[in-house]
């Protein structure tokens, strides 16, 4: 399939399955354990992303790609160590790796992918890339640590969400547009590049929040409430009705909104998106005009294209 | 798609569309500053273009809900809770009140403290330091509801009221009353406003312990009794150090953005470890003159403790916000969200608690 063809909502479109790379005669259970659940089945969204970048850099695919590898591994990694936190039995319709095994396995297997992927990062580039990654890994984990602190709470207020968002899932798509820069060596752009992949994460965030509102979309129905997590759509409701805090329920069945309440909030939700979507054409602009004549205009349509299809998964 | 538009950060309209929430492009529609993005050494604001449906107002009732939320009246307490302790003090003193005066005040010290949270809003908010969805301010700009030109309208019809209900004590005490009015009067306007603006040079902490602390407390001693009293300014330390207490819990959760956006803390210098050593340092000393105060009025010191029981609960929600901080794994920690309200919500049960110790006391010993 290629890049240009891949829609990526399609819930059928996505890059090929990962392959982890064996080193001599290593066949070791928690490699096919691996290969047969976690990296399967993934959109892989943060190579697509990476290549998008790539084409609108002119950066060859082939030079880019194994470290949007890299990065996608380290995602898996954090998914498999997300379902041992969360205690989720689940993961793309199949039951998740913990669920396969024990949650001890799955910390094994994950801290397992973790390696794979600064081993394959250090194969290629031992210098910014390897750094950055490790700070992006950082900054996931502190992600998911607020998020953890943030649990069954009611005073969350939209900066906090923000915040973890641009670290749990905006800190590795910052990365990833990174990418192609660091296979090119254009070090001018990196932090632009940087910053638009992060806005893409919260943007990305905050259209999975919107979608625990919506029915018929692949996400469980109000997946968030029942797990406890107040999401960017319930916390605008309760910043715009606090007094819903003292009748608050986490039961999706009998939630403390009503029709109005809560479409009010979908819509400040969706006007906070489209601003974001603002900021990413800014960036976008912003990068262009950085990369002067070098821009390939038929890969900044690319992008603005994945970035509609993202918004479009709301409307 | 929502409407959106950029300005320069230096564009000589900006501060018009700031003030009234309206632009040339969008006249009958209010925008609001949305984010600040850098684009190379010119940094730009990027303006959402609200649709009238999420700030218009259907009815008076929402009306009233909105100009109740914009003076952050939970915060009020930093000034009614010294107010009415310094009172009960003097009543147990054996000093003879004056009612109206003491009343006006009142009125007058509350108003001030309206002015100076609605004038503190509109600053950050012309500062583009407190945007959408942040920990600051009652928020009431940022979402539309109101215009920084309505806030300040009323912000000074306050200060206006607040300075003819203190005319009777400036008229009384004139001396120490038009002192401590007039350093009230400086500190509360000059706390975020412009040209002082001393939140923004690390001195909120200063201003913040002498104004709702030692000032308050004379000022307040002086209205009621013709007294400055050293028992009142125990008082006033007392809730100096838990009013402070409530604005360091604030700019420790901001400390990031407050950084980012420029504006000097004295929690964005000392840094979050320190600063959450310095938020227990402030309710140790609230307490410690506390003690001090139960010791010098009481001349039963075992009978004044006993009297003092109801104090407890201020002592355990104490502990539990220290926890709560010392829980908190950095800034942007969830656990921290709220703190400031967490903070005010002490600082009311404190001055509540305390006034029913002493009128408990007061009836004890009589």
């Amino acid at each position: 399939m290629t890049l240009k063809m891949l829609s990526l909502f399609d819930r059928d479109a996505r890059w090929s399955d990962l392959t982890l790379e064996t080193s001599g005669d290593e066949d070791f259970e928690i490699r096919n354990l691996l290969q047969d659940s976690i990296l399967i089945g993934g959109k892989n969204f943060r190579i697509v992303l990476g290549l998008k970048m790539a084409s609108l850099l002119s950066v060859s695919h082939k030079d880019v790609l194994p470290y949007l590898k890299s990065a996608e591994m380290l995602h898996a990694a954090t998914l498999v160590h997300d379902d041992v936190v969360d205690q989720s039995w689940q993961r793309r319709g199949r039951p998740s790796l913990n669920s396969r095994t024990s949650n001890r396995h799955a910390i094994l297997a994950g801290d397992y992918l973790l390696a794979k992927c600064i081993r394959s990062l250090a194969q290629i580039d031992q210098g910014q890339s390897l750094r950055d990654m490790t700070i992006a890994l950082e900054e996931i984990v502190e992600g998911e640590w607020l998020q953890l602190e943030a649990r069954e709470s009611l005073y969350i207020d939209s900066r906090t969400l923000e915040t973890i968002a641009k670290k749990k899932t905006g800190a590795l798509f910052d990365w990833c547009c990174r990418a192609p820069a660091y296979a090119s060596g254009r070090k001018d752009c990196l932090e632009i590049l940087g910053d638009f992949g992060r806005t893409l994460g919260l943007c990305f965030q905050i259209v999975d929040d919107l979608l625990d509102f919506a029915r018929n979309t692949g996400k469980p129905f109000l997946q968030d409430l029942r797990e406890q997590h107040l999401n960017f759509v319930t916390e605008a409701l309760i910043e715009d009705f606090p007094h819903l805090r003292s009748s608050w329920s986490w039961d999706p069945e009998a939630p403390a909104w009503n029709e109005e309440q809560i479409g009010l909030a979908i819509k400040r939700v969706r006007m906070r998106l489209d601003m974001n979507v603002t900021l990413l054409q800014n960036r976008l602009d912003q990068i262009e005009k950085l990369l002067g004549l070098n821009v390939s205009s038929e890969a900044r349509r690319d992008i603005l294209d994945l970035i509609e299809q993202l918004r479009g998964r709301t409307q | 798609m929502s409407e959106s538009f950029k300005m320069s950060r230096d564009h000589p309209q900006l501060n018009e569309v700031l003030e009234s929430g309206v632009s040339v492009e969008f006249p009958n529609r209010r925008c609001v500053p949305f984010s600040v993005q850098n684009e190379g050494r010119n940094p730009v604001v990027i303006f959402e273009v609200l649709t009238p449906d999420l700030y218009r107002t259907s009815s008076f009732k929402q009306q009233v809900k909105i100009w109740f939320r914009s003076v952050r009246a939970v915060s009020l307490t930093a000034t009614l809770s010294p107010m009415l302790i310094v009172l009960l003090t003097g009543l147990i003193l054996g000093l003879s009140p004056r009612a109206w005066v003491g009343g006006l005040a009142i009125l007058a010290a509350l108003l001030l403290q309206v002015a100076t949270n609605v004038l503190n809003d509109i600053e950050d908010y012309r500062r583009l330091i407190d945007l959408p969805g942040g920990h600051g301010g009652s928020g009431v700009l940022q979402k539309a509801w109101l215009t920084v030109h309505q806030l300040r309208r009323f912000a000074w019809i306050c200060v206006a009221i607040a300075l003819l209900a203190a005319l009777p004590t400036f008229l009384l005490e004139w001396q120490w009353g038009i002192a401590i009015g007039a350093l009230g009067l400086v500190g509360a306007l000059g706390y975020s406003a412009r040209p002082l603006g001393l939140k923004y040079f690390a001195l909120g902490d200063l201003a913040v312990f002498f104004l709702c602390g030692p000032l308050i407390a004379f000022g307040a001693g002086l209205a009621y009794f013709s007294d400055l009293s050293f028992d009142f300014l125990m008082i006033g330390l007392v809730f100096g150090f838990l009013a402070c207490a409530i604005l360091h819990a604030n700019n420790l959760q901001d400390i990031d953005d407050d950084r980012a956006r420029g504006a000097i803390t004295l929690a964005g210098l000392i840094g979050f470890g320190h600063s959450r050593t310095l938020l227990a340092a402030f309710y140790i000393l609230a307490w410690s003159s506390l003690l001090v105060f139960i010791f010098r009025i009481s001349r039963e010191p075992s009978l004044a403790l006993l009297s003092f029981l109801p104090l407890g609960i201020a002592l355990v929600l104490t502990f539990k916000l220290i926890k709560i901080v010392y829980q908190a794994s950095g800034t942007s920690s969830p656990l921290l969200n709220f703190i400031r309200i967490r903070a005010a919500q002490l600082h009311l049960i404190y001055g509540v608690s305390l006034a029913l110790s002493l009128v408990i006391y007061g009836g004890v010993e009589r």
